[in-house]
């Protein structure tokens, strides 16, 4: 049979169900989102451990010139190194059948079997076979992105020859989780529109390499120690012209992948966390209010023999039941969520999840970290009231309160009329609860103002990069270097009405003990294509006197003007060179560094020559001016600028998303905390309000009394609000700018007034959520305690 | 002769307010007889709810020695007490302290449900008079029932002692009277004792003892032999 103290449990929680939901819809929230995002990092975690571990992912890798095969020999007789594959891989341009160019990366791969390393995963179709050479296999994002499907044929060009494969399947490798993008200039993905597998022999005799390789893959065993591994690694493959060595870990792709992961660990507890900091501190409110209107019972209770124990279990378990309230339907929604989440990251990063786990130790945590918040939140103050000796809280005494500050400026207190004097007096005396909507009001309106930040700043680099620093129509890109007056063949295209050659190239830029990984595009001198400026956002021009530098590369390498840089190409005929750093630009994405192209040509050893070129060139002949370029076999891309722009805003999205939720938490965040303690105010004053209406003061004035008091807090919590905002902004800026984006401290003057203007609706709007108290029988309640 | 149920020795009760130290009880002694109905009659501060409190096991003194049923609960810890308190003692409030969100049923309930072998419930219902009312709220019910409710509640568990602070304070003569009655009828009929704080002189006139407190100190002890009447009392 049930006891009576949870009979005592049960109404109460029937009485106090809005407050209690209040509360509850917190814990919901803040642990849907903890349980969401935990699943996703559990199960993409496992997913892709498991799918390195089984693929065989590499442990390092090598590019260099060539690579002859008994060298690969000679690295798989290194102990410590478990297997070794030779590969060639370059980029290529490819018509597809709907007549669009594209640029694949092409892989080799063994013509029989399946790689040691970087094992490939067949999705559809089959692998190659002896009866045909003319079959290929196409990772499958690339396939759907481009509508093509088994059976579609594809045209490669090399060396002026074009070839046509199959696809025969289509396929997912460990290598290529993240999805390539379409870029623009000076950006750090690479620039293939996806992976194509062919033949080894096929690629051989396409790309006219004899015996050699120009990548090796290779696998560790555990236990090597691998520095000094990929030191003599390094030392075997210098002869060979060695470009460069990456580890699994360096390589970006890798390492966005397992930030993106690792994101959903950090997103799980930040928020789980600061909801339940939100809701302790609401129940810690609730549960003194809760103790304090319930002395008498407490002591009758004790009186009759309940030890204190007994009692603090009891009282405890009501926060406790609230914590449940929450959590039980957050396991099910977080699941659900953690589901979409875990499946959108899966299509976006070709995560092979093949089953979504439902990892218990996830929800055992939830509920662990659920409780003890709840438990934490109220022990202290449920043990202090308990702890009030019986013979004391019998004695039903006012409190005594201390007196008023005001009170002492007689000429102010005077004139104050009797409900300001009631305001006044009640946000000094409940200083816990005026500081709880205060604080809670600063905080919100910060969240709110620093999400319009984002917003702001985002849309303000994305702006200026793409419509302020590039003056091109179009950006083309050629699938081999071209001589640089042979470009100029292009400006005969009717149409075209400017155009400038460009040169990219990858370089490693030093500077002592820094060393930095860049992209120099070599730019014509007074390029009006290109607009260079400086962090005063003065003009900077290219000259042949040496290198200009990224704010973000100059920061990283600790380089000013005036100083000189080393700068080693990756290409084996081109050795490290000091250049002087002439100037620093200031730029929003994409950090890179600029040479005067014919410099950058020398620095090369190569001469004049290009990679693409910018064009400017009539709106309306846009569509012709396309279609004739990809008639030029050497043209690989034509990207153009807007279109750029809009899939650089759509790469954006999740920050987008990130901002929308932060706004939206923080209008949530101050409703709930203005409407929580409004309830909690009328719960713990409605003996004292029921007295004024007694005295004959109508129920309008209680009403505008309550209103006021929220209404000044939150007032006054503008301008601090306003401050922190601008600082948590700031302090964005500092530690977060030059990783992806240069972050500007961008904050229009309509950020503050939507901020205000929507704190006041949130005011109004508690209020009318907790109208219901103009229903409340304040003098019933009255006779109730008299009684 | 009859055995000591509760012996006070020299017991002094001190509290610290913002005034400094206040005497509330001055080395008081007295004993009370097992099954006796004792009154403790004093004006508003004189340290009866003070004294009743220290007798219950609900406070311990500063000084001094109380002795129930053969133990010193005056060195008790306060789990001993909490022990004492839901076996042996009863208690009757001036504003009744009900638990409102529990029927008349729920408020006995609450208690006897920590007792091995409590009284009969039903018994007690109508023993009250509340037998019928028993699924009702204490907001249904008038004051002189609410306080027959806590009667109900301290009477319940079969304690040794019923302790009551102002029994009849808030009730009218008619519901008091009743109220009086069923202490009376108890003690007489079980033997429990029953120690009733009060500054009705009316109320002395049951007693088989009357203390007699001013200012915290005991001004005399008086036998009531024989006591009169319910009946004839009036107030």
């Amino acid at each position: 049979m049930m006891k009576k103290l949870n009979y005592i449990l049960l109404r109460e929680i029937r009485q106090s169900k809005k407050e209690i939901l209040t509360i509850a819809a917190l814990i919901f929230l803040g642990m849907s989102v903890f349980v969401a995002y935990y699943l996703a990092y559990q199960n993409l975690n496992f997913a892709t451990e498991q799918y390195y571990r089984q693929y065989q992912l590499f442990d390092y890798y090598v590019e260099a010139v060539n690579i002859p095969s008994e060298v690969m020999v000679k690295i798989k007789e290194l102990e410590g190194v478990t297997s070794v594959i030779g590969r060639i891989s370059t980029d290529l341009s490819c018509d597809l059948p709907q007549g669009k160019r594209i640029t694949l990366r092409v892989i080799s791969l063994p013509d029989r079997q399946v790689p040691l390393v970087n094992q490939i995963s067949l999705v559809s179709g089959e692998f190659f076979n002896d009866k045909t050479n003319n079959l290929c296999l196409l990772e499958k994002k690339c396939a759907v992105k481009h509508e093509l499907k088994i059976g579609s044929a594809l045209k490669l060009i090399a060396n002026l020859k074009q070839y046509q494969f199959l696809v025969g399947g289509l396929v997912i490798s460990p290598e290529f989780l993240i999805p390539t993008k379409v870029t623009t200039l000076n950006s750090d993905f690479e620039q293939s529109d996806g992976i194509i597998y062919l033949k080894e022999s096929v690629v051989r005799s396409i790309l006219n390499y004899q015996d050699n390789y120009n990548q090796l893959q290779i696998r560790f065993d555990n236990r090597a120690t691998r520095f000094s591994l990929i030191k003599r690694i390094g030392k075997i493959i210098k002869p060979y012209g060695f470009i460069r060595g990456v580890a699994r870990q360096e390589r970006i792709d890798y390492h966005v992948l397992n930030s993106e992961i690792k994101k959903h660990f950090r997103i799980a507890w930040f928020f789980g966390i600061l909801a339940l900091s939100i809701a302790g501190i609401m129940l810690n409110m609730l549960q003194k209010t809760r103790l304090n209107r319930q002395r008498i019972e407490i002591n009758v209770l004790k009186t009759f023999g309940y030890s204190k124990q007994r009692l603090l279990r009891h009282y405890l378990s009501y926060v406790f039941l609230i914590g449940i309230l929450g959590i039980v339907p957050a396991f099910l929604s977080g699941s659900f969520w953690g589901t979409l989440i875990t499946k959108h990251y899966q299509q976006t990063f070709n995560i092979p999840v093949v089953k979504f786990h439902l990892f218990g130790m996830v929800f055992l945590l939830a509920s662990l970290v659920t409780c003890c918040f709840c438990l934490l939140s109220c022990y202290q103050i449920t043990r202090k009231f308990l702890s009030i000796k019986v013979s004391e809280s019998c004695l039903n005494g006012y409190r005594r309160r201390p007196r008023f500050f005001l009170k002492r400026w007689t000429l102010i207190w005077g004139e104050l009329s009797f409900e300001w004097k009631i305001v006044l007096r009640n946000l000094s005396y409940h200083w816990d609860r005026t500081c709880w909507i205060f604080w809670g009001s600063v905080v919100s309106i910060a969240v709110m103002i620093f999400s319009f930040f984002l917003f702001s700043s985002l849309d303000f680099g994305l702006r200026q990069h793409f419509n302020n620093l590039q003056q091109y129509d179009l950006e083309v890109v050629f699938n081999r270097p071209v001589s640089y007056y042979d470009i100029m063949e292009l400006q005969k295209i009717e149409g075209i009405s400017k155009i400038e050659p460009i040169l990219e190239v990858r370089v490693n830029l030093e500077k002592d003990w820094r060393t930095n990984e860049a992209k120099i595009v070599g730019v014509v001198e007074r390029s009006t294509l290109i607009n260079l400026v400086n962090q005063a956002l003065l003009p900077i021009q290219v000259s042949k006197s040496g290198i200009v530098l990224s704010e973000a590369i100059a920061r990283k390498l600790g380089v000013r003007v005036g100083e000189v840089v080393f700068v080693k190409p990756y290409l084996g005929s081109a050795y490290e060179k000091p250049i002087k750093v002439i100037g620093i630009v200031k730029q929003y994405l994409d950090f890179g560094c600029y040479m005067e192209i014919k410099s950058l040509g020398e620095l090369l050893g190569e001469g004049s020559f290009t990679t693409g070129a910018l064009l400017k060139i009539v709106p309306r002949k846009l569509q012709a001016i396309k279609q004739e370029l990809m008639n030029y076999p050497v043209v690989a891309s034509v990207i153009e600028r807007e279109v750029a722009f809009e899939t650089r805003k759509n790469n954006y999205l999740l920050i987008y998303v990130f901002m929308v939720g932060l706004f939206l938490w923080g209008i949530i965040n101050n409703f709930i905390i203005i409407h929580s303690s409004n309830k909690l105010n009328l719960n713990e004053r409605q003996y004292d309000l029921g007295l004024l209406i007694f005295a004959g003061h109508p129920l309008k004035k209680i009403v505008k009394i309550l209103f006021l008091e929220n209404l000044i807090l939150v007032l006054i919590s503008f301008l601090p609000g306003i401050f922190l905002g601008n600082l948590i902004a700031y302090l964005f800026v500092k530690i977060f700018s030059y990783r992806v984006l240069a972050w500007e401290m961008v904050i229009y003057p309509y950020t503050y007034l939507i901020t205000i203007l929507i704190s006041l609706c949130l005011v109004v709007l508690a209020q009318r959520a907790n109208c219901k108290m103009t229903q409340l029988d304040f003098v019933s309640e009255l006779k109730n305690r008299e009684g | 002769m009859k055995k000591n149920l509760l012996i006070c020795e020299t017991v002094t009760k001190d509290y610290t307010d913002g005034n400094g130290l206040s005497q509330a009880i001055k080395k008081v002694s007295f004993t009370i007889a097992k099954g006796e109905f004792t009154v403790i009659l004093g004006p508003t501060g004189s340290g009866k709810s003070t004294l009743l409190n220290l007798m219950s096991g609900l406070d311990i003194p500063t000084s001094g020695r109380v002795i129930f049923d053969g133990a010193p609960i005056s060195n008790y810890k306060q789990h001993q007490l909490t022990d004492l308190r839901r076996v042996k003692i009863g208690f009757i409030f001036e504003n009744f302290n009900l638990i409102p969100s529990l029927t008349v049923r729920e408020n006995i309930e609450v208690v006897t449900e920590l007792i091995k072998f409590p009284t009969n419930l039903e018994q007690i219902l109508s023993g009250v008079g509340l037998l019928e009312r028993s699924e009702h709220f204490p907001g249904q019910l008038s004051k002189g029932e609410q306080q027959r409710v806590a009667l109900a509640r301290a009477v319940a568990k079969n304690p040794l002692m019923i302790c009551c602070d102002e029994p009849t304070g808030g009730l009218d003569y008619k519901e008091g009277l009743i109220i009086l009655k069923l202490l009376k009828v108890i003690n007489q009929a079980t033997e429990k004792n029953i120690v009733i704080a009060t500054d009705n002189q009316a109320l002395a006139m049951v007693a088989d003892q009357i203390i007699k407190l001013q200012s915290g100190e005991v001004l005399e002890i008086v036998e009531n032999q024989p006591p009169i009447n319910l009946d004839e009392i009036v107030w």
